[in-house]
């Protein structure tokens, strides 16, 4: 049926436009992007020292930071460092210990193991996601304030990180909300209770014990008394203070206190530990630790504390001492806990069904279009290497929806490569030499794939605005999918199309004269 | 290959008919769900607010002494069912939300004095505050997606184009809601948020698909009115906008099918080798996208070529540009 009207199109102005297709660039860049794939994504190392690290990383967290900073002062050139670098060490072995226990290996022998590590959200390697919501709670709290949320976040964040649990997460989200992620964690429920429980805010004085040594003692005086502190500028300006306030009875044991304890210092402490943190965030031990200078007895049940405060540090301190009780109630309107065995489970089999779905995919693409399907699976697999490398330089957590996702983007990256070979058999009927027909296929598909492309972009940045986290995960691999596959379907095939030979019935066009008897059928 | 030739025009009807075939039903489904669950779709945890929970117990169990519990932990007529996940025998408990922590304990505790110990596979629990909540987002979200894409279309095409692309959009995202109306329905399956991603890419795929189709018909168009030699009577003819579209699927139509056909292998691999979880969510997506395909190649131009010949041939070689 097809005319010979159809057949003669005229030749697009744009087909020249592109005359550095094959320029030198393209090919360099497409080899570029697949070494740096492939070098982001597998990491090799030796048994042994993986098993040290899985070790190192099964310990709870204080006795894993003990053991690294062991480890640094044994370092052969331990002690020409300096506290910076130590540091900078102490940081990077704890990521590696931590992430060591995340890992996927792909292969391995008695020695070596070839491994990579993307990064699996909790449904995958098992863990607990809760959303806390922060209950106003008139006549005190009519209202949830950033600054509320932001001490009930220091206060949740406490209690997280004293469970000991690694790569724990508290955020923000919404006005009232608190999204807390507790990966790989055995008991969900001890979590639970801890977040709901109000944490212990003591104030203690320095005193003396038979041996001679000086220790922090009871006062009788905690969070239960405690009302509310807040940062404030002095008048000087560039200098904090942070003010304070008690409930009338707190107030009283608090101006007996302070009138008993002027010139001498107050120890402020949270579950038992000192307010103040080390660098490395965790609290400073007792030893370490010197309290607060009472300058003048405080009667009025209010107060301030002094010193030359920066606004930061004001700020900081001011959250501390609100995080001693929850200055609201909050409750878990959310939970989502999926157990080790379940999203093991579910690795297993989205890897397999990704491995199954790619590669009836590429056979099916060979089938179909013999030498250029195979091209196109070539361009298929440096696709699935870039996206998980850009996956796991991001870093994009991968969700079961999230790997549903990107097996979808599979399918749909393949699409570009058969619109542009379904375009070049055309153009082949209608007479154009080999070459001008794979330029021409690519030139003209570019609209639709484009087109589309956005499409499906835009429908990804909707899900990811509005979409809940499960969602979210989805939207990004989707787009990235999107976004990787334009390159590969697009720059990767053609450069790799260029470098094939080219003979007659590549795509399996037959002899001109066959096509001009069959189009005038 | 000889290349399949539909006659896209000639059996129009026909391919409307199947279209309300499937339809049809599935409305009648929403309308029985709307009925029973006062909700389109029956809704899952994520929007009513509820509890679910995966235990696997160690010895294997009766579901009705595990009702028992449930009910006399204050969650009476709550759902228990067994299911296999990866060859295990798994007990899922369904249950109207389950707020305060204590509640859970008492339910754990009484569960494993009654049926032995058992290991936690999963628990999802959603207070009944903010699954209307997820309900409004999930909702917004196809709201504002469908708003997006009628203005891209339309800034793309002609604005009959568009209302074309949009209906066939429609019809792929209420084939869809059908079918899942009918299988909550027949077998129980619950919509949750992930429904909501699976609407939203099922919509994006059949634009994507129609765009491809149009982008041809667009690019052919400036052939209307040129002269044709008729292959039967051998007469010379002009080619009508009909022939066009005919023409432009056929051009389209192996892409298409390839197209799908590789996304519904990857798909069909994902819902029978991959996780329990997202299995309804692959499923949704199967189903749309079939959908999307079928009304890319059918609906969509049969309903363009049906506009243009109401408005009357004359005027179609004004848009050949």
């Amino acid at each position: 049926m097809q005319s010979k009207t159809l057949a003669k199109r005229p030749s697009q102005k744009n087909s020249f436009s592109w005359k550095f297709f094959s320029s030198d660039w393209k090919t360099i860049a497409v080899s570029l992007v697949f070494i740096w794939s492939v070098f982001t994504l597998f990491q090799v190392d030796k048994q042994s020292n993986l098993k040290d690290w899985k070790q190192l990383g099964n310990l709870p967290v204080i006795k894993l930071k003990e053991e690294i900073w062991q480890r640094i002062e044994k370092l052969p050139d331990a002690a020409k460092m300096d506290r910076y670098e130590r540091d900078e060490i102490f940081k990077q072995m704890l990521e590696r210990a931590q992430s060591t226990n995340t890992i996927q290996i792909i292969w391995q022998n008695k020695r070596w193991v070839l491994y990579t590590n993307l990064k699996l959200g909790l449904d995958l390697r098992g863990g607990s996601q809760l959303l806390l919501q922060a209950l106003p709670a008139p006549p005190l709290v009519p209202e949830i304030t950033p600054e509320i949320m932001q001490s009930v976040q220091t206060v949740i964040d406490n209690r997280i990180n004293s469970l000991g649990v690694s790569e724990t997460l508290v955020q923000r989200t919404g006005k009232d909300r608190l999204i807390v992620e507790l990966p790989g964690i055995k008991d969900p429920q001890q979590a639970k209770d801890r977040i709901g429980t109000t944490a212990l805010l003591e104030f203690k004085e320095l005193a003396i014990n038979a041996d001679g040594k000086t220790y922090w003692k009871d006062t009788g005086l905690t969070g239960a008394d405690f009302k509310h502190a807040q940062a404030v500028p002095t008048v000087a300006g560039g200098i904090w203070r942070v003010t304070f306030e008690f409930k009338p009875e707190g107030g009283k044991k608090f101006a007996d206190l302070t009138t008993r304890l002027v010139g001498r210092q107050i120890g402020i402490f949270l579950d038992g530990q000192p307010t103040d943190r080390s660098a490395d965030g965790m609290p400073l031990p007792v030893e370490k630790y010197h309290g607060v200078n009472v300058k003048e007895p405080i009667l009025a049940g209010s107060g301030e504390i002094t010193g030359s405060f920066t606004k930061d540090q004001a700020v900081d301190l001011a959250l501390k001492l609100n995080a001693g009780a929850l200055p609201v109630p909050i409750k878990i309107i959310e939970e989502r806990t999926v157990g080790a065995t379940l999203g093991q489970d579910s690795i297993e089999k989205s890897l397999i069904a990704g491995i199954v779905g790619i590669s009836l995919v590429m056979l099916f693409m060979i089938i179909v279009y013999g030498l250029p399907g195979l091209v196109a699976d070539c361009a298929l697999i440096l696709y699935t290497l870039t996206t998980l490398a850009i996956f796991k330089t991001m870093p994009v957590t991968l969700t079961l929806a999230g790997i549903a996702g990107f097996i979808l983007s599979v399918g749909m990256a393949v699409d570009a490569n058969i619109l542009i070979f379904e375009r070049t058999k055309e153009e082949l009927k209608s007479g154009k030499s080999l070459y001008m027909a794979i330029e021409n296929g690519f030139n003209r598909a570019f609209s639709s794939i484009f087109d589309s492309n956005i499409n499906s972009l835009i429908a990804c940045a909707v899900l990811y605005s509005l979409g809940t986290v499960l969602v979210k995960g989805f939207a990004v691999t989707l787009a990235i999918g999107v976004l990787v596959s334009m390159f590969t379907a697009i720059t990767a095939t053609r450069t790799l199309l260029h470098l094939v030979p080219k003979y007659e019935g590549l795509f399996g066009q037959r002899s001109k004269t066959t096509v001009t008897k069959e189009s005038t059928v | 290959m000889k290349p399949i030739k539909i006659d896209l025009v000639k059996y129009r009807w026909l391919w409307f008919g199947i279209s309300l075939a499937i339809l049809i039903p599935g409305i009648v489904g929403i309308i029985i769900c709307c009925l029973k669950y006062h909700a389109p779709l029956k809704p899952g945890i994520d929007f009513t607010g509820g509890s679910i929970l995966q235990y696997q117990f160690e010895k294997p169990v009766d579901l009705e002494p595990i009702r028992q519990v449930l009910s006399d932990s204050g969650f009476p007529g709550s759902q228990v069912q067994m299911a296999q996940i990866s060859g295990e025998q798994v007990v899922i408990m369904r249950t109207k939300a389950i707020e305060s922590e204590s509640d859970k304990q008492k339910i754990d505790n009484h569960l494993r004095e009654t049926c032995g110990p058992f290991k936690m596979l999963s628990v999802d629990k959603v207070s009944a505050t903010i699954g209307p909540e997820l309900l409004m987002s999930g909702i917004l979200s196809l709201l504002v997606t469908f708003a997006i894409m009628i203005c891209y279309i339309a800034y793309r095409f002609k604005l009959d184009y568009a209302i074309c692309a949009i209906i066939a959009l429609f019809h792929d995202a209420l084939a869809l809601c059908g079918i899942f109306a009918l299988l909550g329905l027949i077998s129980g399956t619950e919509v949750d948020s992930l429904f909501i991603s699976a609407i939203l890419t099922v919509i994006g795929f059949s634009v994507h698909d129609t765009i491809v189709v149009f982008d041809r018909i667009r690019e052919n168009t400036k052939y209307v009115g040129s002269k044709k030699l008729d292959a039967n009577s051998g007469k010379e003819r002009r080619l009508s906008f009909a022939d066009i579209a005919n023409e432009s699927v056929n051009q389209t139509l192996a892409r298409s099918i390839y197209t799908s056909l590789t996304v519904l292998i990857t798909l069909t691999s994902l819902f029978l080798l991959g996780g329990v979880t997202t299995r309804d969510f692959v499923l949704a997506m199967l189903i749309g996208i079939a959908s999307g395909t079928y009304s890319s190649i059918f609906n969509a131009s049969c309903l363009l070529v049906f506009w243009r010949e109401l408005k009357g041939t004359q005027r179609q070689t004004k848009f050949a540009t």
